[in-house]
């Protein structure tokens, strides 16, 4: 398999570092009004956050990756670095940011470093022809649970057609990666083309409907996927409401696990092993879109986003997320597959202070039964803090 | 008997073309007509809006400028949307900005007094710089007004761009519509304020036509008024 930081992949990868995209209560930020309008120029900005993150953790125990009770909770301190780049014109712009995040910054033991990047560029090619091209960069750290540490990366291009007339069509490739240093037989690497039909931003909502093929890598044993997803969304002056289901399907019969295909016993003896083997990779992002996951035999994701702004300075923010994955690939081949059911919640309150300094407060839940390796997983995590830019 | 087929082909290649070509024209009539009848409404909402504004204390708005907002928005919305298909069939240097026609942007014309301009002659460019006066007071007046419009509508449009591109950012690429839709209306916000610059550019020349005309006509008048004294 390849992997993230393959040599072909370095200009992507440039590309990430130069621009990029922060995470949690970071990404939460409301951006400046001279980085959210076109310019001519480029314009920075650099943005610190000194935050309080609480954690409640319930299920890790049975993987060995909690080392007291069945759930666990404590209160640390966060801080994240970040920086913004942005520019606009009438014919194409840039947008990019950069986030580095530390939970528990001092103590080795408990220190856990997130690395965020996302770059989007787009170009207007004559009246009728729009490329863009996406970056994202995602990299954690843990020096407690090393086996936790996960790298993923995605590559998108989008080639858009819009006649005169009707609805604008976008054919889109992506590549990504997910890449475990420490445990590399969970590494995923995906494909993607996509032809999507999109009805542009009449009277400020926006609909796409599209048709998917998705091709994982050689790890993984549901190889070719198709899948759909209709997306909508509604812009106003006062909030912003988006919702999208996706669907994927594998194409093809599944090879049925045999003890030739690959000699593991069984899931009572993977549980058994689980601290050497199951990372916390599936909860460490608690909000990923459907492209994230291990291939499942059927798959259905409900994303939502609403945002609302009240008065000048107050901001709420939700996010959803609930994904059911049918027949969902074991993280060992030759083992049965499994139902995976997880729901993901984050509500932000975001109270501007000044220009350069806002209150921040964001809760996030996410749960995920299913897997016969790990019953339940609960996380939840509350963030509060002051953002200084 | 080739020129005849000839002229025959041409006629077969050119009827369908110009048929596509009046049909389009009809389109641009069509959608220019509905965006001045959409320019004059906004711009009545923002002169309404204007009044509210200044007689609301405090950061709420009013039940009546609420009201009168969200109306707004929705007329900005469909002028968003005529514009967008104008400029999809309108070619570059057709294109007007705000809702203007081109007799919003047409210079007033430059009637100069000559040193031998006397009686008839004088009288005749007195009309003259009067009428161009009037057209240069409604053009200013036109053109105030599409700016109160495009003042407002950039303030909604850059609010919901601001709104987009916290989404985007937030959304990550589980929303992947919300960058496109953040793209979509950073360039409409260009548009606007590409228009508004063009707009400002104008009123700061007609302003300048304007005080030269004045000065003439204050010339030309008092030239036909000393005339009309020393005249037996």
């Amino acid at each position: 398999m390849t992997t993230v930081f393959a040599p072909g992949r370095l200009a992507s990868l440039l590309i990430a570092l130069l621009s990029c995209a922060p995470p949690w209560a970071w990404s939460q930020t409301e951006p400046a009004a001279d980085l959210a309008g076109p310019s001519d120029g480029w314009r920075w900005r650099p943005s610190l956050f000194v935050l309080g993150a609480y954690e409640y953790n319930r299920g890790l125990t049975v993987v060995g990756v909690s080392s007291s009770s069945a759930s666990s909770s404590d209160l640390r301190p966060a801080i994240a670095l970040g920086l913004e780049a942005a520019r606009s014109g009438s014919r194409g712009g840039f947008q990019g940011e950069v986030s580095l995040l530390g939970r528990d910054p001092f103590d080795s033991d408990a220190r856990a470093i997130l690395f965020d990047g996302r770059a989007h560029a787009f170009r207007s090619l004559g009246s009728r022809w729009r490329l863009e091209l996406d970056e994202a960069l995602r990299l954690e750290r843990r020096e407690a649970l090393p086996r936790g540490d996960f790298d993923r990366q995605q590559a998108q291009a989008t080639l858009e057609y819009r006649g005169a007339r009707g609805p604008a069509y976008r054919l889109q490739f992506a590549d990504r990666r997910l890449r475990l240093p420490n445990t590399p037989a969970l590494d995923v690497a995906q494909h993607t083309l996509a032809l999507g039909v999109w009805t542009g931003t009449g009277g400020g909502a926006s609909v796409e409907a599209k048709a998917v093929f998705r091709r994982f890598g050689e790890a993984a044993l549901e190889r070719n996927h198709f899948a759909a997803a209709f997306e909508a969304t509604h812009v106003q002056a006062q909030g912003l409401l988006a919702l999208r289901y996706h669907f994927s399907a594998a194409l093809g019969r599944r090879p049925t696990p045999t003890e030739a295909l690959v000699p593991v016993p069984n899931v009572a003896l993977l549980a058994g092993r689980a601290p050497e083997l199951l990372p916390e990779v599936p909860l460490a992002d608690a909000l990923d879109d459907e492209a994230e996951s291990w291939p499942a035999r059927q798959e259905h994701q409900l994303s939502l986003y609403g945002s609302r702004t009240f008065g000048q300075g107050l901001r709420f923010t939700v996010r959803a997320q609930v994904r059911w994955l049918r027949d969902r690939e074991p993280l060992q081949k030759g083992l049965p597959g499994f139902d995976d059911r997880r729901w993901h919640l984050r509500a932000t309150l975001r109270w501007r202070l000044s220009h350069h300094s806002a209150l921040i407060a964001q809760a996030v839940h996410a749960s995920e039964t299913g897997n016969p390796a790990m019953p339940e997983l609960v996380r939840s995590q509350v963030f509060f803090g002051v953002q200084l830019r | 008997m080739r020129g005849v087929l000839v002229l025959a082909l041409l006629a077969l290649l050119a009827g369908p073309a110009s048929a596509a070509g009046s049909e389009r024209d009809r389109q641009i009539e069509a959608l220019r007509a509905e965006r001045d009848t959409r320019a004059q409404e906004a711009s009545r909402l923002a002169d309404e809006i204007a009044r509210l504004k200044a007689s609301t204390r405090g950061p709420r708005a009013g039940g009546e400028l609420e009201l009168k907002l969200r109306a707004f928005d929705r007329v900005a919305r469909r002028l968003d949307e005529l514009e967008r298909r104008l400029a999809r069939l309108e070619t570059a240097s057709g294109r007007l900005p705000g809702g203007l026609d081109e007799a919003d942007l047409r210079p007033l014309l430059d009637i100069a007094i000559g040193p031998t301009d006397l009686g008839p002659a004088l009288d005749a460019k007195i009309v003259l710089l009067q009428a161009e006066h009037q057209r240069g007071t409604t053009q200013s007046e036109q053109l105030g007004a599409a700016l109160r419009v495009l003042a407002l509508r950039l303030e909604t449009k850059e609010r919901q761009a601001r709104e987009a591109e916290t989404a985007r950012r937030d959304a990550g690429t589980a929303l992947p519509l919300l960058r496109r839709q953040a793209d979509e209306l950073k360039i409409e916000l260009h548009e606007l304020q590409s228009s508004r610059a063009v707009v400002q550019r104008r009123q700061g020349e007609l302003a300048r036509e304007l005080a030269t005309i004045e000065q003439r006509l204050a010339e030309a008048e008092r030239r036909r008024a000393g005339a009309g004294s020393t005249s037996p």
